[in-house]
């Protein structure tokens, strides 16, 4: 077994996890930290002041005419260099190992899956199943919707020019002309791709398989995959594998759970122990697994989400009570579901009516219908308001009440919609690195009044860096983050107290977080790290024995446990072992297995029984075990020679050998039939 | 009922850990309470909707249903309970691997009293059911599958996990209380239980999610299949131990407007336990009875008449629905439609919360469009009775005895112009029934009324159809099929099918008959690798039929209920015993006087002796050295010693063998001292060597 580590941040979890000659692969994240770095872009038809900014110039650079030369693309901003087109995404594949070989795509929640068009369009031979619940499949298809429909918006407005990419001079000059600071969209310039369409996300979603939480999927005969619940959002999930481990063999997995030879490797991706809207974090089954790769933890260590959920409201009551706005760059789900029914309570509470909330994303209506679909991933307590026929979650009701208002557009007309914002309220909208989306217009439009507020929940991007082209603001900003993802602590008394795990895989960068432990097998990954996962050694084969007539077995009272011979055939048949037992009593006493010793004076009893008389018994000097402990004195750990009829037949007896020498078959069966008469034990 | 039981004939003891042997496992099954054979004559098994049932009961009140027989079993190990002669009640006890597990729970409408519920005292005399039954699964909502749920865990006493689907579990307490309600005597408020019962029982609920796998127990699990019968309606397959079981509870196989088809998995169950309810029909396609449908109705409505279609709230009221609504979409077609049922709204919202139940089209485009929140339809109103013109009214109930149906029913039936569409089979004794086989004459509240209105009947219940029920065997492919849920005849018929058509042995319990069902299951043991590798080394070099007959000496270890097979010599080892080989030897003297005699000379003679049988093991000659030879890996070994004497040594387990070769080797040295002594003159003139 092997894991293949694609990604330098733990949280955008991406692995390749080959095993039994298979290859899966977990989640496969959009990485946007390159965002900010681009100027924001407002919708189609809006003034848009980015535009107007200066062109990068290089000075050292003239190759034809001596002129400095323009990039079109860059600009600069506040003294940064910022790139002027539609966004683009790199992703997290390498040439290092060949996509188009992977069997099976394993996706923990509708975070991580972003990038998966990407693949299923660069790699045209890549034929594998993506499994993935309902909810991330529903979800994930939403935001890939909403990203390409942003995207394609601003692809209207911007002339592309991306040529100074594939010069690799000019990259040298902008270094140094930049010379202190460092440029860091070289590191990834050449690598962009334009957004996938729409058509890309649908090919790449017909590749899906929906499975529920503790379904349990046969990958392929020796590996078993089921995905269990981890609290983070509707349908995310953790995923389990049961793998076979006995000689790399692709042995079945059969249906009985007491196996014996199954290594359980597990792998972790945003959980939380938290109570949210989602069905909870379920960790029964990987008590004491083999493996555990943990990704995704909290970006925070420490801070406590209700805390911030508690300022959170405060912050929002002193904006609102200054007549302002509030603006709330989040994402098109999960959080906001909490938030929309926390915050109607909050302003129930302080009697602050007619409030609007307004839910801006193109994807408002279908998420909101959506998640009131999801009734079976909903917490307990939701279930059990859709089991009396109401929805899950509260939207219905609070869009009649006209509490909540949702606009399902991708862009804000500068005119009209724009002015109802002027009265105070809150919004929700996106996109949360404020490069795109209707927040980029919104924030243009309330920066100005110091009354209004921004408030970022959100922590993927630096809040500092995301405001920066806005510059100067006069709005309030507040940096609140939420994030429900397990810390380091919570990770720490899940590891080191529950779970137990044999070995943890995780990033470098959480090793010194994670308390070590003797029992714990702390392995570490760096990006492009191939690791080589310890093996796991099961002893035994699952096989199913079939028993023909009746089995004695021995019962052995010092060991506690029973004995008995089998003799039969053991057939293999597409990995499954089986036994048949021989149903020939023949057969079985000729397979006599004779263990222990000698007791001479029964076995002469015995052999003058069956009418040997006239033996010749010698004891012999004990040249065989001259070097063992024993007593040498001791009787019955001599050898002894026994004579019968001059050499007619010779019986050798020593402490683990005897030997009987004759000619005479018939004579021959007495002796035998002497030694094992109530003497050396049979099994 | 049926009873699974497995006789646990490899029984592990604790303590002494001692195996109390028997040849195989088996399954034994045993019938009860199944229901179906001999029904009232003149109910034509249509279509089972709940209602019809639950209606019929108060309309007809008869009691034709003789009390059954018991099953009698002197096992003790077994729970025995009443078998009766029921109209569509399921419910089903099994018993697998030792554990007891109820299907459904169904409730039967033929009587007033408790003889309505199955007779739980048979499982036990008194007190709770909860040590004899290890869970109960209700495979959907219909009252004939889970309307006695409440009494059995309120009443009788059951505490233990039941099982069902989320949607199942949503929509069953709505029909439990409106059987309540109905069945609950106004004036005395007797009932069978109480709403208090309801909310209770289905607080022990366990919603399953489809393709969960849920564990109940150690080794005990059940998982859920669509069925496509109605909304959240599930197949459950149930795994105990090594035995596995598959009920279908009623399914349909073909799509419909809102829900999928049924599907399951290659999971080639032990047993198969079947509904037959359309067992011995093919029917027509959906798209032709829809057609049919239609155009009555687009007739009627462009003569400006009335159409009544009475429905059932559940189930085919919204097949119906969407049906009429795309229809009159694309048609534009303007005329109101009605929907009468105090359920209905309710249910409605169901569906939309449990989208992913429903078939993919709907799934695909519920958040852009809710299909079941209905443009033309709207909610019924008394006053529209009264409205001129045309319109369509969807009332329930559906077999007319009562409500908003039979009322619309009075009002329009003597205007020829109306149309009534009966789209479910109605329940002997009501109006409904009547009317289909023809009367026109009643006689409401003293007054009489004709009816002159077009009558039409027209099936649309989701059963699978003969063809349905085989395809559904062929995908699963069980070992046994158990047919149940159906009329005698076609039960017949089916099993006649089953068992040529797909060769699989189908049993069709009468009610109150016990089957056993064996199933050879092999014991799960632990083999030990290096036994395997043994076996592959030793076998590495032979043909496939000498690898096949190949047979194997292991030592199976007892320990802690867990069974190990490993090589004799680990075993020893690991009890700490020490082997002792017993080593037989033939020796024969040196014929110094003689030439002496080549190994080479006895493989030839050995490979002849032992090897010319056709029909006999081959055996396997090795020649080692010039003074070794072994047969069958060390099995028997030829040696010439030191001082020309031929020692042939074989161990304890191979004594005949043994003895055969040192029989033909001690010929061959007669022979060959009888040649030498004639030709040693010529010999040694040829060779003066001495040796």
């Amino acid at each position: 077994m092997r894991l293949y580590c694609l990604s330098d941040d733990p949280n955008l979890p991406c692995f390749i996890l080959t095993v039994n000659g298979r290859s899966i692969l977990f989640d496969f994240p959009l990485p946007m930290d390159h965002l900010l770095d681009y100027l924001p872009v407002p919708s189609p038809g809006c003034f848009n002041r980015f535009s107007s900014l200066p062109k990068y110039t290089l000075l050292s650079h003239n190759k034809e005419n001596n002129l400095p030369q323009q990039i079109d693309e860059l600009r600069i901003l506040h003294n940064q260099v910022y790139v002027s087109s539609p966004i683009e995404f790199y992703t997290l594949d390498s040439s290092q190992y060949d996509f188009s070989l992977i069997d099976i795509i394993l996706i923990s929640n509708y975070e991580t899956l972003l990038g998966l068009p990407y693949l299923f369009k660069k790699y045209e031979h890549l034929n594998a199943q993506i499994y993935l619940t309902e909810p991330t499949y529903r979800f994930g298809q939403q935001l890939m919707y909403e990203l390409v429909n942003y995207v394609e918006q601003q692809s209207k407005m911007i002339q592309v020019n991306n040529q100074w990419r594939s010069d690799l001079e000019i990259f040298d000059a902008i270094e140094e002309q930049q010379n202190e600071k460092k440029v860091k969209l070289l590191a990834y310039a050449q690598k962009l791709m334009p957004c996938y369409s729409i058509e890309d996300v649908d090919k790449c979603l017909s590749r899906a398989t929906v499975v529920h939480f503790n379904e349990q999927i046969d990958l392929y005969s020796s590996t078993r995959a089921s995905a269990i619940s981890s609290g983070y959002c509707l349908g995310g999930c953790n995923w389990q594998l049961d793998i076979n481990v006995n000689h790399n063999q692709t042995s079945k997995i059969e249906g009985s759970s007491s196996q014996t030879n199954l290594a359980r490797f597990i792998y972790m991706s945003s959980s939380t122990t938290l109570e949210t809207h989602s069905s909870k974090f379920m960790y029964d089954s990987f008590l004491n697994c083999d493996y555990l790769l943990l990704s995704n933890l909290s970006r925070l260590s420490s801070v406590d989400p209700s805390v911030n959920a508690s300022e959170l409201t405060s912050k929002i009551e002193t904006i609102l009570n200054d007549h302002g706005s509030v603006l709330l760059p989040c994402s098109s789900t999960g959080l906001i579901y909490d938030m929309f029914e926390f915050l109607t309570k909050f302003f129930e509470q302080i009697n602050l009516l007619s409030i609007h909330m307004y839910f801006i994303s193109p994807i408002s209506n279908a998420n909101l219908s959506i998640s009131n679909a999801m009734s079976e991933w909903v917490s307990e307590q939701r279930q059990t308001a859709s089991f009396s026929g109401t929805p899950p979650f509260k939207h219905n009701e609070l869009i009649k009440t006209k509490c909540l208002i949702t606009i399902p557009s991708d862009r804000l007309d500068d005119t009209e919609n724009l002015n109802s914002f002027e009265q105070r309220c809150v919004i929700f909208t996106g996109h949360t690195s404020l490069r795109f989306g209707p927040v980029v217009q919104l924030i243009e439009k309330l920066k100005s009044s110091s009354s209004n507020g921004i408030i970022f929940v959100d922590n993927q991007f630096s809040y500092i860096e995301a405001m920066k082209p806005f510059q100067p603001m006069n709005m309030k900003c507040f940096y609140l983050p939420i994030d429900t993802r397990l810390n380091f602590s919570q990770a720490n008394i899940l590891l080191n107290d529950k779970i137990r795990p044999k070995s943890v895989i995780l990033h470098e960068r959480y090793a010194n977080e994670i308390n070590k432990n003797d029992k714990m097998n702390l392995l570490t990954y760096r990006k492009y790290d191939n690791l080589k996962l310890p093996k796991v050694n099961r002893s035994f084969i699952n096989g199913q024995l079939n028993i023909k007539g009746e089995m004695k077995p021995k019962y052995i009272p010092s060991a506690n446990l029973a004995i008995a011979s089998v003799h039969g055939h053991l057939d293999m048949c597409d990995y499954v072992y089986e036994i048949n037992e021989l149903n020939d009593e023949n057969g079985k006493e000729k397979n006599l297995i004779t263990y222990g010793k000698i007791d001479i004076d029964k076995f002469l009893i015995n052999l003058s029984k069956s009418g040997l008389f006239g033996l010749e018994v010698k004891q012999l000097p004990d040249y065989d075990d001259l070097d063992d402990d024993v007593d040498g004195n001791d009787q019955s750990n001599r050898s002894v020679e026994i004579k019968y009829n001059h050499g007619a037949a010779k019986i050798l007896l020593r402490l683990k050998q005897t030997d009987i020498e004759c000619n005479d078959p018939v004579l021959m069966t007495k002796i035998r039939d002497a030694l094992l008469m109530d003497n050396i034990g049979t099994l | 009922m049926v009873w699974f039981e497995i006789l646990p004939s490899l029984v592990l003891t604790a303590g002494p850990l001692l195996l109390v042997a028997a040849p195989a496992m088996y399954i034994s099954n045993y019938f009860f309470l199944n229901g179906k054979a001999r029904g009232p004559k003149n109910i034509m098994k249509d279509d089972r909707d709940y209602y019809m049932y639950l209606r019929d009961r108060r309309i007809t009140g008869n009691e034709y249903y003789p009390r059954g027989v018991e099953a009698i079993d002197e096992r003790p190990t077994l729970v025995k309970l009443r078998a009766g002669q029921d109209v569509g009640r399921s419910c089903i006890l099994i018993t697998m691997g030792g554990k007891n597990i109820m299907l459904d729970c169904g409730l039967h409408m033929g009587f007033q009293d408790d003889r309505r519920f199955p007779d739980f005292t048979v499982i036990c005399k008194d007190g709770p059911l909860t040590p004899y039954i290890h869970c109960v699964i209700v495979s959907h909502f219909h009252l004939d599958h889970c309307g006695a749920l409440p009494y059995m865990t309120e009443v009788a006493g059951y505490n233990g996990p039941i099982y069902m689907t989320y949607p199942t579990k949503a929509v069953c307490p709505l029909l439990l209380e409106d059987f309540r309600k109905v069945t609950t005597d106004k004036t005395t408020q007797q009932g069978p239980y109480t709403a208090e019962d309801i909310k209770n029982c289905m607080k022990k609920v366990i919603p399953v999610s489809l393709g969960q796998t849920v564990k109940v127990d150690t080794d005990f699990e059940i998982k859920a299949y669509y069925a496509g019968h109605v909304l959240g309606a599930a197949m459950f397959h149930i795994r105990v131990g090594q035995q596995t079981l598959v009920y279908t509870g009623d399914f349909n196989t073909t799509a419909d407007r809102h829900l999928g088809s049924a599907h399951i998995d290659r999971c080639r169950p032990d047993v198969l336990i079947t509904e037959s309810t359309y067992g011995s029909t093919v029917r027509d396609s959906r798209r032709a009875r829809e057609r049919d449908f239609m155009s009555k109705v687009v007739d009627c409505v462009r003569h400006g008449g009335k159409v009544l279609v009475p429905v059932f709230a559940v189930g085919r009221a919204q097949e119906l629905c969407i049906l009429l609504e795309t229809y009159l979409e694309r048609m534009n077609l303007n005329v109101p439609i009605y929907f009468a049922s105090g359920l209905s709204e309710k249910v409605n919202t169901y569906y939309s919360l449990f989208v992913s139940w429903t078939n993919e089209k709907i799934q695909s485009t519920f958040h852009q469009k809710n299909i079941f929140d209905f443009k033309h339809i709207k909610p019924w109103d008394r006053s529209y009775a009264e409205q001129p013109g045309a319109m369509i009214v969807f009332a329930s109930p559906g077999m007319l005895h009562a409500g908003y149906s039979l009322h619309l029913f009075k009002k329009w039936a003597p205007d020829e112009k109306n149309m009534i569409i009966i789209p479910g089979y109605c329940v002997a004794n009501t109006v409904g029934s009547k009317l289909l086989l023809g009367q026109r004459r009643f006689v409401f509240d003293g007054k009489e009324i004709e009816a002159k209105m077009q009558v039409h009947y027209m099936s649309f219940s989701a059963h699978a159809d003969a063809k349905g029920i085989t395809n559904l065997i062929r995908q699963c492919q069980p070992r046994n099929v158990v047919l149940v849920h159906g009329e005698d005849l076609v039960m017949d018929f089916l099993r006649g099918r089953v068992i040529d058509e797909l060769k699989t042995p189908c049993f069709k319990p009468a009610n109150g008959e016990t089957i056993v069902i064996e199933t050879p299951h092999g014991v799960p043991v632990d083999i030990e690798p290096g036994l395997v590798q043994q076996l592959k080394e030793e076998t590495a070099d032979v043909n496939r039929p000498a690898k096949r007959a190949k047979s194997m000496q292991g030592t199976l270890i007892i320990k802690d209920g867990r069974l190990r097979l490993v090589r004799p010599s680990t075993a020893m080892n690991e009890l700490g015993l020490v082997h002792h080989l017993v080593q037989f030897h033939s020796r024969f003297p040196s014929l110094t006087n003689v030439r002496p005699i080549q190994l080479v000379a006895l493989v030839q003679l050995l490979e002849r002796e032992l090897n010319s049988g056709n029909n006999e093991l081959k055996h396997r000659i090795t020649l080692i050295s010039d003074n070794l030879l072994h047969i069958d890996n060390k099995q028997l070994r030829i040696s010439i010693e030191p001082n020309g004497d031929i020692d042939i040594a074989w161990t304890l387990n191979n004594e005949s063998l043994g003895q055969r070769v040192s029989s033909y080797i001690k010929s061959f040295i007669d022979q060959h001292m009888a040649t030498t002594t004639t030709t040693t003159i010529s010999d040694s003139a040829a060779s003066p060597d001495p040796m």
